[in-house]
């Protein structure tokens, strides 16, 4: 509990309250798959918040690869014209 | 479900391309079926601001309504239906399109279709074609500052405040346009970013199968198969 009184000293100068942190924490947790199912208490704010910037990267990752094989689809496609008409005129 | 392909085909009737049309439309059938009930009734040629009559999302988003608002299939058929749109522009006016200018482009479509609620949808409009390299190398500058600060103060107690203050900072990083934000406001915007990538993913998903598929079947055996149902 000390380390928690003196953390607020320090928290004048970060601006950012302990009540802020555990807030986060646990609302993040709630939105990672990998996290979703552990209890609060049991895990870490270091941790929830290392799963969050992972998981976010692994999205960038896997938009990065569909947007990769995305565009080969289409580099290799030249009759997508004709089709590229009917998707509009489905989706209009 | 039987009355919306007599649409397609009459439309394909229309447009004069059978053999192609249904070898597309039967994927695209399997793909979108639930959706295109509501699909066709609801869209309208129309720009982004007029949807957001239709919509009645909120100005301030909350983790709630985050989750409800990125994961409704309306959601998925706007953003779908404006990346096919961008992506068949694009390659219209490039011959080549690279891999990086695509998830750009995705990006900014998933920007658009946030609507400008959120500080990482106008971000990411803001600043469509800046190259990354040159953000992190400010960024890096930046951070060492506070780290010399924080040497002075008491190891034990205090090595857990860094550790997650420099957390907080990679997430803010990953985040676009929220590198000074505050606690709770980084919350709203990281479940709100999360949200719409899962979104991405899916979307962006869904058109790949649909295009491979496209491109892997036979027009004859489509046309056949139609004739069945």
């Amino acid at each position: 509990m000390s380390s928690r009184r003196s953390r607020s000293r320090q928290s004048g100068a970060s601006r950012i309250t302990d009540d802020q942190i555990i807030d986060l924490v646990s609302k993040l947790q709630q939105l990672i798959p990998e996290l979703r199912g552990r209890r609060p208490d049991k895990v870490s704010a270091s941790k929830v918040l290392q799963e969050t910037c992972n998981y976010i990267r692994s999205l960038h990752r896997e938009v990065d690869g569909l947007s990769d094989r995305l565009s080969q689809l289409l580099a290799s496609t030249d009759t997508d014209s004709d089709q590229a008409a009917i998707i509009r005129s489905l989706l209009m | 479900q039987k009355w919306f392909l007599f649409i397609i085909i009459r439309i394909s009737h229309q447009t004069k391309k059978i053999s192609i049309g249904s070898s597309f439309f039967l994927s695209f059938h399997s793909l979108f079926r639930n959706y295109f009930a509501s699909l066709i009734p609801n869209l309208e040629p129309s720009p982004v601001f007029k949807r957001r009559k239709t919509e009645g999302d909120p100005v301030s988003v909350q983790p709630n309504q985050t989750m409800k608002r990125w994961r409704t299939k309306r959601e998925h058929q706007i953003y779908s239906s404006k990346l096919f749109q961008a992506l068949c522009r694009s390659r219209r006016a490039s011959s080549s399109t690279s891999a990086k200018e695509l998830h750009q482009t995705a990006d900014r479509v998933l920007a658009i279709t946030a609507k400008g609620t959120t500080r990482w949808s106008r971000a990411i409009l803001a600043a469509p074609l800046t190259a990354g390299t040159n953000m992190k190398k400010h960024k890096k500058a930046k951070v060492t500052v506070h780290t010399r600060l924080r040497k002075p103060v008491v190891n034990r107690e205090k090595k857990k405040l860094p550790v997650v203050e420099r957390k907080l900072k990679a997430l803010r990083r990953l985040v676009p346009g929220c590198r000074k934000l505050s606690c709770n406001n980084l919350l709203e915007e990281t479940s709100d970013y999360i949200a719409a990538l899962e979104m991405q993913v899916r979307a962006m998903t869904a058109i790949t199968e649909f295009l491979a598929r496209g491109e892997a079947q036979a027009p004859t055996d489509r046309l056949g198969s139609i004739g069945n149902m």
